[in-house]
């Protein structure tokens, strides 16, 4: 019956019979035919940290947030380490922040602030990426998409607050405990969107949050010892660990008052960032 | 030099002097025209906004939340005394504007002066809508801290007054907006904390504590 079939229609279902057979032996032949592969990504394992990894997707459609998983096996060392920081001065453009009573415009000062503490953590030795380096109007999708272009990074974007005590500083997470979605949103069927993109990363968040209040109740009189968890909408499509510094005040008398507290925000945030590098992987549960 | 020269010159001349009559005026009118809107403010809500009175009101120590002046960035609890009605949707519209009219100590004042409360409501399953004028996101001063200080006060307030609230609703005119003032997110609903403590009542009727104010349509998505 097959001398019937033509010679070259032979060749070539014996080569598709060949090819199919090897690919079975080479899956074991735990794939069922015709089910198409996926790549699909495992959440943070609780064998490991649950920071992502190159080959990870930054935030997988299926993970869970840290807090949400199973009970960890005592922390290992991080595969991976911090090594980008992306700063944001807050504002720009059209977009000038607060005024001050005495002339002092928000968007000045924080990128004023901000090439400070870049020059600060370049010398650290980290990768520093900046969402605008000059007078730039830039949408909160634009950070976004800025910060979330980047791997092994963490995001800050800097403030000027308008109600606080001259020279104090606060740094801010966004605390979705404090708040339910509108019911539009959500994960429909495993899909997270991008404006939930921070909450799988809510504890690190935090926890960077939390080093650097330590650190800037040290060098900024008046300010709280602990981090405050808010509603920031800027840092909740952020996909990294996340973090809003806000110092005061934009109505204190002198600009250069206020640009001369780059220096010690500039290390307390160096001095923040050392100490969340030992701990990002970690389960921070 | 040619005729249609001397004319176009001549043109330009009678231009440039008109603009230089024209331009000031209309800078004045400009800058008039900013003003105007503030102050069509405060008329409008003196109108439309009048105290809310209630044959139900009674004096009580209302439990109020301010700036605190000694740990900035928190707000303080003050025990006032208010008259509140005994239904929940007024008395919560009491409270707002308790609340926008501000402490006796304006360093406490949280929510900014010259706001409008356009409409409060109740969900009946604990969600309080509160809609505020655009003044109030406007007016607001800018900040994280600053923003989430005038959230807190209205949160607390209306939780530690109002038995059985477990989310708020912030909109500006109507919509749900992004952000209240470039900071805080409006895009959710506000779980409400439990208050520490219940207000001391003095001899007031207590407020319902279910929840039955129907909710007006339209306004919210369910």
């Amino acid at each position: 019956m097959l001398r019937a079939v033509p010679k070259a229609a032979r060749f070539a279902f014996f080569l598709t019979l060949a090819v199919a057979l090897a690919g079975f032996a080479k899956t074991g032949g735990e794939r069922s035919w015709g089910t198409p592969v996926k790549t699909r990504q495992q959440p943070p394992s609780t064998q490991q940290p649950p920071a992502p990894t190159q080959s990870q997707p930054r935030t997988p459609a299926t993970s869970q947030p840290p807090s949400q998983q199973q009970p960890a096996a005592p922390p290992q060392a991080p595969r991976r380490t911090i090594q980008t920081v992306v700063l944001d001065p807050a504002h720009g453009g059209t977009d000038e922040g607060a005024h001050g009573t005495s002339g002092i415009v928000e968007k000045d000062v924080t990128l004023a602030v901000a090439q400070v503490v870049a020059a600060q953590l370049r010398r650290d030795g980290l990768r520093v990426v900046m969402t605008r380096t000059g007078d730039q109007t830039l949408s909160f999708e634009d950070r976004a998409a800025v910060a979330n272009a980047q791997s092994s990074a963490i995001f800050l974007t800097l403030h000027v607050g308008s109600s606080g005590p001259v020279g104090s500083a606060y740094s801010y997470y966004y605390d979705f405990s404090q708040v339910s979605p509108s019911a539009s949103r959500g994960a429909a069927h495993g899909f997270v969107s991008w404006d939930l993109a921070q909450l799988p990363w809510q504890s690190y968040s935090r926890r960077l949050a939390q080093l650097l209040q330590v650190e800037l109740a040290a060098r900024f009189r008046g300010s709280p010892e602990l981090a405050g968890g808010a509603a920031v909408y800027q840092l909740r499509e952020i996909n990294e660990p996340a973090v809003a510094v806000e110092i005061e005040n934009v109505n204190a008398a002198d600009a250069n008052a206020i640009k001369a507290l780059g220096a010690p925000l500039a290390m307390s945030i160096s001095k923040a960032i050392q100490s969340f590098r030992t701990v990002y992987g970690a389960d921070l549960r | 030099m040619s005729r249609h020269r001397k004319i176009a010159i001549a043109v330009l001349v009678a231009l440039v002097a008109g603009g230089a009559i024209y331009l000031p005026g209309l800078y004045r009118r400009v800058v008039g025209l900013k003003r105007i809107p503030a102050s069509e403010e405060a008329e409008r809500r003196a109108v439309v906004e009048p105290p809310v009175s209630t044959s139900t009101d009674e004096p009580v120590k209302a439990r109020m939340y301010w700036a605190s002046v000694t740990a900035p960035g928190t707000v303080d609890e003050s025990d006032e005394e208010l008259k509140l009605s005994a239904d929940p949707v007024e008395r919560g519209k009491q409270l707002l504007l308790a609340l926008i009219a501000g402490p006796a100590d304006p360093a406490k004042r949280t929510l900014p002066s010259g706001a409008s409360l356009l409409e409060f409501y109740l969900l009946p399953e604990g969600t309080a809508v509160a809609d505020f004028s655009s003044v109030f996101s406007t007016n607001m001063p800018s900040g994280i801290q600053s923003e989430q200080l005038a959230v807190e006060s209205i949160e607390d307030t209306l939780a530690a007054n109002i038995p059985n609230l477990r989310r708020l609703k912030i909109l500006i005119g109507g919509q749900e907006a992004k952000t209240l003032a470039g900071h805080i997110d409006l895009t959710g609903y506000f779980l409400l904390r439990e208050p520490p403590t219940a207000p001391a009542a003095s001899g007031a009727a207590s407020p319902p504590s279910t929840l039955t104010a129907p909710p007006p349509t339209g306004k919210l998505k369910p």
